[in-house]
């Protein structure tokens, strides 16, 4: 399908800022009109090109006359997504926030900032699964706890063994797991959090204007990876309810998981390619809180400039210090 | 350049700051009481004993300045003694760091040091550069009077471990006088009046932590920011925490263990002994 305008008939797409359906050529604001069409077979609804798909996009833009179309059957029926965050940040306050982010990065080379070329600028929507999950979580353990004094010329060290013992159930919800082979998991796992509060109920129109998947698995075969993030914080849930003991010797330990349920979802990631000294560096923005993930080229030169300025300032306070004290 | 001083703009005023008051506060407390000679023919008497040729003739004026003020700042007449022969068999003891404490003893006697009296208040530093048949530099700080009252003997070798740890075989005149105007500038400080905390704000200490700090610097701002990790075990929990049916700590029993704590071997003591010549001597060695 396609959004087209009522009053002018070019591609309308969704504006993050105005958070409105918004036309670029006459500025009318939700005067779309759904356009059906642009199935897998099919060429572009508004131009006729033949349109490439990869196996798993559900949107993209024609490449002959730049609509922005959606691809009917992959955002429904088995592929319609329930839940969907839409893009909050659009493509110049990505920039902004980018620029600045370079900017805090010492050992950016100065160079960056100013010739570092933009080849690729684009919100995906990436499909995930979001899971529910209950852990059970059962722990004993023998713990100590040492205390030392000293009294006359001796020194008391006492040692108090303690039975320790944690039951707690924790609820899950919404887990994130991305369902897109061509996004690196490590990547998309640092995109986390996402803020809940502003899902929503998948609509079609988020879409126009983005390049979207459709997932490419079926979310029981990555249910390993949301039990892993459940054990991961299960454990974390449970440590934090063991400070103050000196050693603790486990007698029994379970972390029980069970899965309650699950939810198919697109969140929104800006992906941003700079080309620099002929080299591409890639940058992942979380497209509704705007966190950073990626890699800047690092000044050689800098860095030892940076590092000798530190060593020489931690130094001449030291040696300041020092001669302050001996003065004393 | 501009985005370089921004950036360490913060850094920089802290810094100063630190510099400032660090002036401000050697500036207020250099009028401290001073004494007066009581002995004449030891304030005549050379400060510098150089037998071993390490300094040049400028670097023992200058060194000689150096002790001239410290003697009236600590009221102890100081000397510095090279020498660069071995010990072996000049006394009964086969303690190779016996031998520069028994030197360095004899010294003070036979030049009748004292800043009030003969045989009284001084303080010999004495570094004998040639290397003993046990592979061993030796060093030693010879205390009487005043100077054995005022330091203990981890406070003598605390103050060579500050000065003379990086002199070895390849020293070169200046890392001699770095070394040796250190020593006597140390002697001050622990005389009575230094804090403590002067023991962690050794030379060596200081560019330690500096490097570290670079270090950590460095790596911290490296490549780091690919991305962290931010959220926590609670990110999707529901209601923020879970629920804890049971959280038992039950005391089962204790035991105790003593140990007596050993008295440490003299370091808070003057190290007192009488030399050949009859006189009470005190102090403390070093080894490179």
């Amino acid at each position: 399908m396609l959004f087209k305008c009522r009053n002018c008939g070019g591609n309308i797409v969704y504006d993050p800022v105005k958070k409105a359906m918004c036309c670029p050529h006459c500025e009318s604001l939700d005067s779309e009109e759904k356009l059906p069409g642009s199935s897998i077979v099919n060429n572009c609804p508004n131009c006729g090109a033949p349109i490439v798909l990869k196996e798993h996009t559900s949107a993209t833009k024609c490449p002959s006359c730049g609509s922005y179309l959606i691809i009917d059957e992959r955002v429904q029926e088995v592929y319609e997504p329930e839940l969907i965050i839409p893009f909050k940040l659009g493509k110049n306050q990505v920039k902004e926030i980018l620029y600045k982010e370079f900017g805090k990065r010492p050992f950016t080379p100065a160079g960056f900032l100013s010739y570092a070329g933009l080849e690729k600028m684009e919100g995906n929507y990436v499909p995930f699964f979001m899971y529910d999950y209950s852990a059970d979580i059962n722990y004993s353990a023998v713990g100590t706890k040492v205390r030392s004094w000293t009294s006359g010329s001796y020194r008391y060290t006492e040692t108090s063994y303690f039975d320790v013992v944690r039951e707690m159930d924790a609820d899950f919800e919404k887990v994130p797991v991305d369902a897109s082979v061509e996004m690196d998991d490590t990547k998309m796992d640092l995109m986390e959090p996402y803020k809940y509060g502003e899902l929503e109920k998948y609509q079609d129109k988020y879409l126009s204007g983005f390049y979207a998947e459709k997932y490419n698995m079926p979310s029981t075969e990555l249910e390993g990876r949301a039990e892993e993030k459940v054990q991961r914080d299960s454990e974390e849930l449970l440590k934090s309810t063991l400070g103050g003991y000196a050693t603790l010797t486990n007698v029994n330990k379970s972390i029980r998981t069970d899965k309650k349920g699950v939810k198919y979802a697109l969140l929104p990631v800006w992906e941003y390619i700079f080309g620099y000294g002929g080299t591409e560096y890639k940058f992942m923005v979380n497209g509704q809180t705007g966190k950073v993930v990626g890699t800047t080229p690092v000044a050689k030169g800098k860095v030892i400039a940076y590092g000798a300025t530190v060593f020489g300032l931690v130094t001449l306070i030291g040696f300041m210090i020092r001669m302050a004290l001996m003065a004393l | 350049m501009k985005k370089y001083f921004e950036y360490f703009k913060i850094p920089f005023i802290v810094t100063f700051v630190i510099i400032i008051i660090c002036v401000f506060v050697k500036a207020s407390h250099n009028s401290q009481e001073s004494f007066e000679w009581g002995n004449e023919d030891a304030e005549k008497q050379e400060n510098v004993w150089d037998v071993a040729n390490a300094l040049t003739d400028s670097q023992r004026e200058e060194l000689d300045g150096i002790i001239t003020d410290v003697e009236d700042r600590i009221g102890c007449d100081v000397a510095v003694v090279i020498i660069d022969e071995s010990l072996e068999g000049l006394y009964s003891t086969s303690d190779a760091s016996r031998w520069v404490m028994n030197f360095a003893d004899d010294f003070a006697d036979v030049h009748e040091m004292g800043y009030d009296a003969p045989h009284g208040d001084s303080i010999v530093f004495l570094d004998n550069q040639y290397r003993e048949s046990d592979g061993h530099v030796y060093s030693w700080i010879s205390t009487s009077g005043r100077g054995m009252d005022e330091l203990t003997v981890s406070d003598c070798e605390s103050i060579m471990d500050d000065a003379l740890y990086d002199l070895d075989d390849y020293s070169t005149s200046d890392d001699y006088f770095r070394a040796y105007s250190r020593v006597v500038e140390l002697l001050p400080v622990y005389m009575g009046s230094a804090p403590a905390a002067i023991q962690i704000f050794k030379p060596s200490y200081i560019i330690f932590a500096a490097l570290f700090i670079a270090a950590l610097y460095i790596m911290i701002n490296w490549n780091s920011k690919a991305g962290v990790r931010t959220t926590s075990s609670t990110t999707y929990v529901e209601s923020g925490r879970p629920m804890i049916k049971r959280k038992q700590d039950t005391f089962i029993r204790k035991s105790v263990t003593k140990v007596k704590i050993e008295s440490s071997s003299g370091g808070g003591g003057s190290g007192g002994h009488t030399s050949s010549g009859g006189f009470s001597h005190g102090g403390g060695g070093h080894s490179r």
